[in-house]
């Protein structure tokens, strides 16, 4: 936010189609420019019966305020005019007419995704969202999508309702689960100069305790060559303690932190009892020696040997996290023993 | 509801000890509660009108879950309970007539009949959900159908070549021992539903073998017709809610026949029996709808 | 000192079961506002966890229950009953010129209602809390680990069957118990409004409560009817749930629209400008407001056909509401306007409601909405709408009707001051809002980017000048009580029936039956000095407060 508090009211429009406003975040979809429009369209409106309902208001408060204790109304004041009573019942309502027909033109454009939309599943679940794209790389924490062209997300929930939300896009879908609902946008190049640009992902249907903490990254590429470069990058991860910790960060953060317990077991701890070879007792009762395959174990089925002191409340990662992931994740463990 | 207010004892006006001392007039005091029991079965027609909407909604959504499941339910014994429940609204709008003419043994009499009749309906829906129980057709996760052990299942009535003679080549069909196999083509196709059951087909018909397992699925698994339950809840929750209806009723019923014992309505006051029996008539409208919606179906 | 209703008989007993519909109203009012103390305690906490992003005083859970119950507290316990059953079972049989409500004894059965519905509500927190925001959306309130959810459900299922009952009696009395003369075109528009939100109350609170209990059948048998995982369908709650709920947003602001009109009459001393269009649109806001619940829905998936019809409705309930903030203003012309706190409020409620009313034009349109729901827009265009058009509305009626209910005067500079506070302090908390809603930022969240701090602590400063304003008031009426000067049968000059009796009022209301004649005629009275209020033309001048 650059501008002052103080003038919000005349500097609503005033930055130019995409960069970010007083009042609205940046236009970064080809659709977000019409939904501004009719934003604005409403708020100069609202703003202009508002001034005259609270001009008037101090206008008739300061002229007719009562002088002295007895005085009555004046004896003419009307208590009807037909003329004025239909004049300002027929204004607004052909005005709502019209907002109402932008609003619903814009809406059946959200709808309606092209045909030729690049298709990206997407999954919620408490509390991240993971995204499968059609060559089969399946990814959390981050979206990336090509510019230019039409991306149509297929969404689904595996648990409570979720809701997908780009407000840079100005769309939002919510994500049911035993269902399927859709949403598309074609993004906007990136500025001049960059290969990509980020935008927040937000849910904004509530789904409980980290619900404020679902949110993932949305990248645009600037071109579909750049998208695709990316894409077969993905699919192929180093085996890197980089590469790891990028990974941690994207989808273990959430709950487990480095330093102390907090949902799910510390990566401090777990590095120290992997270099010892310590043993864990589990809630069912027995303990399990934690090493590599220990490991990946829980990440791919976290509940059957749950540690003590804690509840199933991982999800499995498993078809979302590979070999080579999974890898890389325990060469970043282990570097937190040093 | 039929409230009685506060008893205009202590104002020492010489008018109709019925009345209460906020109404001018004892007509304008019947006016108001009659409206006020109005408004109030307006209420409940609206609580159930929610449930009729989801039925809506889930038999829009589910057609062959309403038709298939709604054969399980016995057509003799709803029929029987709404010719009971008729019968009943018959003597509650009769005892009303009674208590008008003040013929006060009449209106006992008719009171009592309308309580048999409740109970009556009760039994009846006793038994019906006592075999619900029995045969495991429950709602949500309890719906577990199963021959009880005891009694050989029911067999749906009409029920032979229901799923099986939608059987094709893509999806074979599941047999259960009361199936009639003759309308599918390909016999190979057919397989018994569940793993534990063993079958044969004799004459065109799926028996259980020789020292099958005593506890045999018999409506059909998950394959053949799938949230079956989902019927069994609605069944469940709407007819539940009636039956809590008619309770109160009997209650109300229970209620105004001990004052008529105490001979409040000999002067020729009779509101709360009015509106009892108006209660009681909206008992029985709901049964109206909810018998051929649940029970007829198909 | 004559006696009244609250010297009429003594004890314990003769309030708990008393049958007068003043004292029950007085209870209802003390009960309401003890609610809205607690709720807005936990608007507190939550608005001091948003100073900062990341835990600041409490846990993400705790966070979570705390916006629950102060929702679920704020709607269900306060503002649908705060109005009709505090100041409308106060008023309304006074108003219209009976000695009571229709039934008393299920008014009085009401108030228990309430009581042990509020009590099972709020006890849930024992039974592990809710955490599941106020809309109870499924399938997240049927998962086993929502321990409290059947709890709340049920209190929430009990407040239901008191909102139907009160509902039920008012609108037998206004049909029943109008005394001679007092034809429907004579009814005070509070009496309008009250009797259009009775309607509601009688017709859409029976949905919430089979929602209920098919919740609770949900969350204690799986009958799976909501659930997903058993076939069912999740979004059929949110209608059911609308279907209610958005009804039950009118029962929240019609009584308030009422106050304002009787405010705005008073204090302009001139009969209302188009009386017969604000009664009827009352009527009207009622009945439309039947056929716009799917405006709550229009990212839920439901069908586009749908969400365009609840569109195009939306915006014809919007008409009738813009109408009737034209009628106030044109009262207001040529009128002898007085500044006394509660016209305060009442031009207070012009500007809040104003702004609360256009912005709902951003979420009535399709393609906006897409963009604002669930983002803080929707939480500052509903504390606009039932903060600043209902509960400053009430406060308008409290500050109006007090004398009446506790036959004392409050001190206006301190109540002007708190009104001043409580405008400066809610515009302060919510207007910031509509500006992160706009930019994005999610509703019901604990933790958020730090692009947003700043709103976050502007809106939490704004809270905190609320909180004092209401303690100032708090402070100022619990004085009037001990100290306060006796208040005149008609301090404000106003023309309706209740101002007739005496402050307080008699036990019957009316010694004699009141002639009714038009209820906004001000040339009858004339202001008396020495009892600082105002009297009839020609009653003697000693008459009044002694």
């Amino acid at each position: 936010m650059t501008q002052s508090l103080l003038g919000p009211l005349l500097l609503a429009a005033a930055d130019g189609p995409t960069g970010r406003t007083f009042w609205m975040p940046p236009q970064a979809s080809t659709i977000a420019a019409e939904v501004d429009w009719l934003y604005y369209f409403i708020y100069w409106l609202c703003l202009a019966f508002f001034v005259a309902i609270i001009a008037l208001k101090v206008l008739f408060a300061v002229r007719y305020a009562r002088r002295t204790p007895g005085q009555q109304a004046e004896p003419d004041a009307p208590t009807h005019n037909t003329p004025i009573e239909v004049t300002w019942s027929v204004i607004p309502l052909i005005l709502v007419i019209v907002i109402f027909y932008v609003g619903f033109e814009g809406y059946m454009k959200l709808s309606v995704a092209p045909q030729n939309a690049y298709t990206i599943d997407v999954t919620g679940k408490k509390w991240s969202w993971s995204f499968a794209y059609p060559n089969g790389v399946t990814d959390g924490g981050e979206i990336h999508v090509p510019a230019g062209e039409p991306v149509k997300l297929v969404m689904t929930s595996q648990d409570v309702l979720h809701s997908f939300f780009v407000p840079d896009f100005r769309v939002k879908q919510d994500v049911l689960p035993g269902r399927y609902t859709t949403l598309w946008f074609e993004a906007l190049r990136p500025p001049e100069g960059q290969d990509t640009a980020e935008h927040f992902v937000f849910c904004t249907e509530y789904c409980g305790t980290s619900h404020s903490d679902m949110r993932a990254t949305l990248v645009v590429h600037k071109d579909r060559a750049h998208f695709d470069a990316w894409l077969e990058k993905k699919g192929t991860p180093e085996i890197t303690v980089d590469a790891g910790r990028e990974l941690y960060e994207k989808n273990c953060k959430v709950c487990h932190l480095t330093d102390k317990p907090y949902t799910g077991p510390s990566f401090g701890d777990l590095a120290k009892w992997l270099k010892d070879g310590a043993e864990r007792p589990l809630a069912a009762g027995g303990a399990v020696k934690v090493d590599e395959e220990y490991l990946r174990e829980s990440i791919w089925e976290p509940n059957a040997k749950l540690a003590q002191g804690f509840s199933p409340a991982m999800p499995t990662f498993k078809g979302q996290l590979k070999d080579p992931h999974i890898r890389a994740l325990i060469l970043y463990i282990r570097s937190l023993a040093q | 509801m039929g409230d009685q207010h506060a008893h205009g004892a202590g104002d020492g006006h010489g008018h109709d000890p019925n009345q209460a001392h906020h109404f001018d007039t004892m007509d304008q005091q019947i006016e108001a509660c009659k409206m006020g029991m109005w408004l109030f079965l307006a209420t409940e027609v609206l609580l159930f009108a929610g449930l009729f909407c989801a039925y809506t909604v889930y038999r829009g959504n589910h057609p062959e879950v309403f038709h298939h499941a709604s054969l399980f339910l016995d057509t003799k014994l709803g029929a029987l309970n709404t010719v009971i429940l008729l019968l009943s609204s018959f003597t509650a709008a009769w005892a009303v007539r009674a208590a008008q003419l003040r013929q006060i043994a009449k209106l006992k009499l008719l009171l009592v009949l309308t309580l048999a009749g409740a109970v009556g309906f009760l039994v009846v829906k006793y038994v019906e959900y006592s075999a619900k129980f029995e045969h495991g057709l429950l709602w949500g996760l309890r719906y577990d159908p199963h021959d009880d052990g005891h009694h050989p299942a029911p067999k749906p009535a009409g029920a032979p070549g229901l799923v099986l003679a939608g059987a094709t080549t893509q999806e074979y069909a599941v047999a259960t021992p009361w199936d009639d196999l003759t309308a599918v083509q390909d016999k190979s196709l057919v397989k018994p539903a569940g793993n534990e059951v063993a079958v044969q087909a004799v004459d065109g018909r799926v028996v259980p073998e020789e020292g099958a397992p005593p506890r045999k699925p018999w409506v059909g698994s998950a394959e053949q017709v799938r949230n079956v339950h989902i019927f069994f809840g609605i069944y469940f929750v709407m007819t539940g809610l009636h039956g809590l209806h008619v309770l109160i009723g009997m209650g109300a019923i229970g209620w105004v026949l001990l004052r008529a014992a105490k001979g409040d309505f000999d002067g020729g006051y009779y509101l709360p029996v009015d509106l009892v029996a108006l209660y009681w008539h909206l008992v029985d409208l709901i049964w109206i709808y909810l018998f051929p919606l649940l029970y007829l179906i198909g | 000192m004559k006696d009244n209703y609250l010297t009429h008989s003594k004890g314990f007993l003769s309030w708990a079961l008393t049958l007068d519909h003043k004292r029950i109203g007085l209870m209802y009012l003390v009960a309401t506002l003890g609610s809205f103390f607690v709720a807005g305690m936990l608007a507190l906490v939550v608005r001091t966890e948003l100073w900062a992003p990341d835990p600041t005083i409490i846990s993400a859970d705790r966070y979570n229950q705390a916006f629950t119950l102060h929702g679920a507290i704020m709607v269900f316990l306060f503002i649908i009953p705060a109005v009709p059953g505090a100041l409308g079972n106060f008023v309304l049989p006074i108003m219209l010129g009976a000695k009571d409500v229709a039934f008393p004894r299920l008014n009085l059965l009401s108030f228990y209602l309430w009581m042990l519905g509020g009590a099972i509500a709020v006890l849930s927190i024992l039974s592990g809390g809710v955490d599941t925001g106020w809309t109870f959306y499924t399938p997240y309130s049927t998962e086993p680990e929502r321990l409290g959810v059947v709890m709340m459900a049920t209190g929430v299922f009990i407040l239901g069957f008191s909102s139907i009952f009160t509902g039920l009696n008012f609108v037998v009395t206004i049909h029943k118990l109008r005394p001679p003369g007092m034809t429907w075109f004579r009814l005070p528009l509070f009496l309008w409004a009250t009797y259009a939100t009775a309607l509601i109350q009688v017709m859409a609170t029976p949905v919430i409560g089979i929602t209920l209990l098919l919740l609770i059948l949900e969350r204690t048998m799986m009958i799976g009817i909501f659930n997903p995982k058993l076939g069912g369908d999740p979004v059929l709650f949110q209608h059911f749930f609308w279907f209610y709920s958005h009804p039950a947003v009118y029962i929240m602001i019609l009584p308030p629209l009422g106050i304002i009109s009787e405010l705005i009459a008073a204090f302009c001393r001139r009969e209302l400008f188009g009386y017969k269009f604000i009664a009827f649109s009352s009527v009207a806001i009622a009945a439309f407001g039947f056929l716009v619940w799917g405006h709550h829905m229009f990212t839920s998936g439901q069908s586009t056909l749908m969400s365009m019809m609840f569109s195009a409705l939306t915006f014809s309930v919007s008409i009738p509401t813009a109408v009737k903030i034209f009628n106030w203003l044109a009262t207001m012309y040529k009128g002898s306007i007085s500044f006394e706190t509660p016209m305060l409020y009442a031009l207070t409620f012009l500007f809040t409601f104003s702004i609360g009313g256009l912005t709902g034009i951003f979420l009535g349109a399709l393609s906006t909405d897409i963009h604002l729901h669930d983002t803080y827009f929707v939480v500052a265009h509903f504390h606009y709408v039932m903060m600043g058009g209902g509960v400053i509305g009430l406060l308008g009626g409290l500050h109006y009707w007090w004398p009446k209910m506790t036959g004392k005067m409050y001190d206006e500079g301190p109540a002007k001051l708190a009104c001043a506070l409580v405008f400066i302090g809610f515009n302060t908390t919510f207007f910031v809002q509509f500006v992160m809603g706009s930019q994005g930022m999610p509703r019901r969240y604990y933790n958020y980017d730090p692009s947003f701090q700043i709103y976050h602590q502007v809106s939490t400063v704004g809270s905190y000048i609320l909180a004092a304003a209401f303690f100032l008031m708090l402070f100022y009426l619990l004085k009037s009580l001990a100290t306060g000067r006796q208040a005149p049968d008609n301090p404000w000059g106003a023309s309706t029936l209740e101002w007739q009796c005496s402050s307080p009022p008699p036990h019957d209301n009316f010694s004699t039956t009141p002639t009714v004649g038009d209820p906004y005629d001000f040339s009858g009275m004339t202001y008396d000095p020495q009892i600082g209020g105002w009297r009839p033309k020609g009653a003697p001048a000693a008459q009044g407060a002694a």
